[in-house]
């Protein structure tokens, strides 16, 4: 028998199974690794430019025991996005409160949408990690225990309390919850060119100068209008035009004959072909792109559109010297109707208030946001006003298209918000989309209706 | 006693490196299917419409009591049926044929199993916009463009929003897409089919008909009751057509099972009720499983 030699001897002699058992063992001890919770990934700051400095590149506090304790307030949103139509706004804002507020970082979260935002921002609050700024939040949070009551803080403080305006605050029952960030008439955006080339020489302001203007725009070979984007408001318009309408909306009566006769009247629209006719499979966007491309008469949208649409790189240069605002022409006896649309919400999460740092720091914000020079800047800015009240004629430099756009309520016999009851609140303003498909689908009214009321069954 | 063990570890190694070799797959199993699932089903019994869940009160089977009043889980349940149409009736049947003729090819075989195998592994998403293209009832729509070159004017339709088209359109995409997956199965399975057997009956005077029917059929019968289990599995999982092409509309026409209850959980925050239709879909997911093993597998006396 062959001796070892003596560095064979001492060679180890390492087992494929025992190298297979270590790999599997640093594989698991791997995954068992992975799974562990993330400390900060969700606190990243986002690639927004110059809108804030992000968490990580706070400089570090002084060492000196008297400096002041360092506030971050994580706010998450869509808004400071570069080709969002706010994000102008949000970089002033960001940059400005900072700037006064040295002692406060905004720890500001991207995300891609709003719709995205919403679903982020809920799954956060379920796990119990609410952002501190709540962008965009419904009654269901409110009732799920997510938000500040900011009643207290806003009677508390007389000067901020006379510049909101009441009627745009998100409340349910006695509590605020929510600040409105978008407050605008949605008013009816009329392309003149299109209706030159219809020859029509006027916006129409009844029922039936309507139904002429749809036919004439139809036979110049263009389509009067596009639903995806504002039929649920034309909706509304027909509904608030006549007696009883919104009390109608407000009490849940979804068998109410002022919502059959919205229906009826713009099942027209289908008959004579007055939308296009894939309406059904177009998203939003294509929708308002149809008017950016001139190939609809008019749409209703708020003040954001002017940047998002008609200002936009899509659109002709010269597409803004021929839009005009005008309210959705009388349809009952209340006449011509102009809604007043407030949107997206801005909340404080509930939590802050257990830090008395943070709960200063977040109404700071909300106070310095809110505020007169806020809403003018807002203004000046995003093009979007905001549920302040601000003195417009003390702004300069305010775009004129802004200032027509703005104006076209006063025009109406009728400005109207939506009843702020919680369903309505929760079932927000495409109430109506259910009845409208099924009208398209060239079902006759009272298949609409039913299709309504069973999709509005889960509002008690 | 000893022997057993040492038998064991010799044939399996030791266990404590079984174990750790498991953990991973059982790890990611347990934490991305098993428990999502065990909650979705405690999430059903609940009125959660939001809200700490600790607070949601239990309602027992009232979110099925709920499922068996709501007219939209009855047209779900229509397109899961029609998507089990399309996939055993032309996708399995499809993917067999074309397997059958690789199998018998002697050239190109890679080639056409890699064309045949790229939708499956093109994303769904990309998928779905692409068949949302062709159906559109727009003027770029490619199907309605195309029967009008050919001259069938009349029969155009609106794929994407007609009520009793919706249905079978947003269903086709998913039939379509999965028949290179199971061409692939059935391939292995073909080939593995010993070529004696077909030399033999070709002795015999069988033709080609014959040694599918008598010969290639009852050899993969395995492969193909398990393959109607995943079809069944993919019929009932299946929304990322619906959601993407219709968003399961116009009016809930186009959903399916999961669509629907993914309108109900992000739409409606109705989590307990979306969850009650989850459950409901894993259930009969497992019911039809279970009945299709029970009179689909080959028994012990089948078994030659």
């Amino acid at each position: 028998m062959e001796k070892k030699g003596k560095d064979q001897l001492s060679t180890p002699s390492v087992s494929r199974r025992s190298v297979l058992k270590m790999l599997g063992t640093g594989l698991g001890a791997a995954v068992l690794a992975g799974c562990a919770p993330k400390v900060v990934e969700t606190l990243a700051p986002t690639t927004a430019p110059q809108v804030s400095a992000p968490a990580t590149d706070v400089p570090a506090a002084p060492a000196p025991t008297e400096a002041p304790k360092l506030v971050s307030l994580r706010y998450q949103n869509h808004w400071s996005k570069e080709t969002d139509a706010h994000y102008k706004g949000m970089d002033w804002l960001y940059k400005e409160f900072q700037d006064k507020n040295p002692g406060i970082t905004i720890e500001n979260i991207l995300n891609p949408d709003s719709q995205e935002s919403y679903k982020k921002i809920t799954a956060d609050c379920a796990a119990g990690d609410c952002p501190d700024i709540i962008h965009g939040p419904g009654p269901e949070m409110w009732d799920s225990g997510y938000l500040l009551d900011l009643k207290p803080y806003i009677e508390e403080d007389p000067a901020w309390k006379d510049l909101i305006i009441a009627d745009t605050v998100f409340a349910t029952g006695d509590h605020v919850w929510g600040l409105c960030g978008e407050f605008s008439p949605m008013p009816t955006i009329w392309n003149m060119r299109i209706l030159d080339k219809a020859g029509v020489s006027a916006i129409p302001t009844t029922w039936d100068e309507l139904m002429d203007v749809c036919e004439k725009v139809k036979a110049s070979g263009k389509t009067p209008t596009s639903w995806t984007v504002g039929g649920g408001h034309q909706w509304h318009d027909i509904i608030a035009s006549q007696e009883g309408g919104l009390e109608a909306l407000a009490q849940n009566k979804f068998d109410a004959p002022q919502i059959k006769e919205a229906f009826a009247r713009l099942k027209l629209f289908v008959d004579n072909k007055w939308i296009p006719d894939n309406e059904m499979e177009i998203t939003w966007q294509q929708s308002v792109a149809l008017f950016v491309a001139e190939e609809t008469a008019f749409y209703l949208n708020g003040a954001w559109t002017l940047n998002n649409e008609i200002r936009s790189d899509g659109a002709a240069p010269d597409l803004r010297d021929f839009v005009q605002f005008a309210p959705f022409p009388s349809v009952g006896p209340r006449g011509s109707t102009v809604e007043l649309k407030k949107t997206t919400a801005i909340g404080v999460a509930s939590k802050v208030a257990d830090d008395p740092a943070k709960l200063e720091a977040a109404l700071k914000f909300m106070k310095f946001w809110f505020s007169e020079n806020g809403g003018k800047q807002w203004i000046l800015l995003t093009q979007s006003p905001m549920g302040v009240k601000v003195d417009m004629s003390s702004i300069t430099g305010v775009d004129p298209l802004l200032m027509s756009f703005l104006g076209a309520k006063d025009k109406a016999k009728v400005a109207y918000a939506l009843p702020g009851t919680p369903a309505m609140m929760e079932r927000g303003w495409d109430d109506s989309w259910t009845g409208l498909q099924t009208l398209m689908m060239g079902k006759s009214v009272d298949d609409a209706m039913a299709a309504f009321m069973t999709e509005m069954s889960k509002y008690k | 006693m000893a022997s057993t063990k040492k038998q064991f570890s010799i044939q399996y190694g030791s266990k404590i490196g079984i174990l750790l070799f498991l953990l991973p797959g059982v790890g990611v199993y347990t934490l991305f299917m098993l428990y999502p699932s065990l909650l979705s089903l405690y999430y059903s019994v609940l009125n959660w419409q939001g809200g700490p869940v600790s607070e949601a009160p239990y309602v027992g089977l009232g979110n099925f009591a709920q499922v068996l009043e709501d007219p939209y889980i009855i047209m779900a349940l229509g397109n899961n049926l029609r998507m089990l149409v399309l996939n055993w009736g032309f996708q399995l049947p499809i993917a067999l044929m074309l397997a059958y003729v690789l199998s018998r090819l002697r050239r190109g075989v890679s080639l056409y199993r890699f064309l045949f195998y790229i939708p499956v592994i093109l994303p769904a998403a990309t998928m779905a916009l692409l068949w949302r293209f062709i159906f559109s009832g727009n003027t770029y729509g490619l199907f309605n463009n195309l029967l009008r070159q050919l001259g069938l004017e009349n029969w155009v339709r609106p794929w994407l929003s007609g009520d009793g088209i919706v249905q079978w359109s947003t269903s086709f995409p998913g039939a379509w897409v999965g028949i290179g997956f199971f061409m692939v199965i059935f391939l292995a399975a073909l080939v593995s089919i010993p070529e004696e057997f077909y030399e033999a009956s070709a002795m015999d005077g069988a033709n080609s008909w014959q040694q599918f029917v008598f010969i290639t059929i009852p050899n993969i019968r395995g492969v193909y009751v398990y393959s109607l289990i995943l079809a069944v599995q993919g019929a009932l999982g299946a929304f990322i057509y619906p959601l993407l092409m219709t968003k399961g509309g116009p009016v809930h026409m186009s959903e399916t099972l999961i669509s629907y209850s993914l309108y109900l959980l992000w739409e409606r925050k109705t989590w307990g009720y979306g969850s009650a239709v989850a459950t409901l879909s894993f259930l009969l997911g497992i019911i039809a499983t279970a009945l299709i093993w029970r009179f689909g597998r080959q028994r012990p006396d089948e078994l030659r």
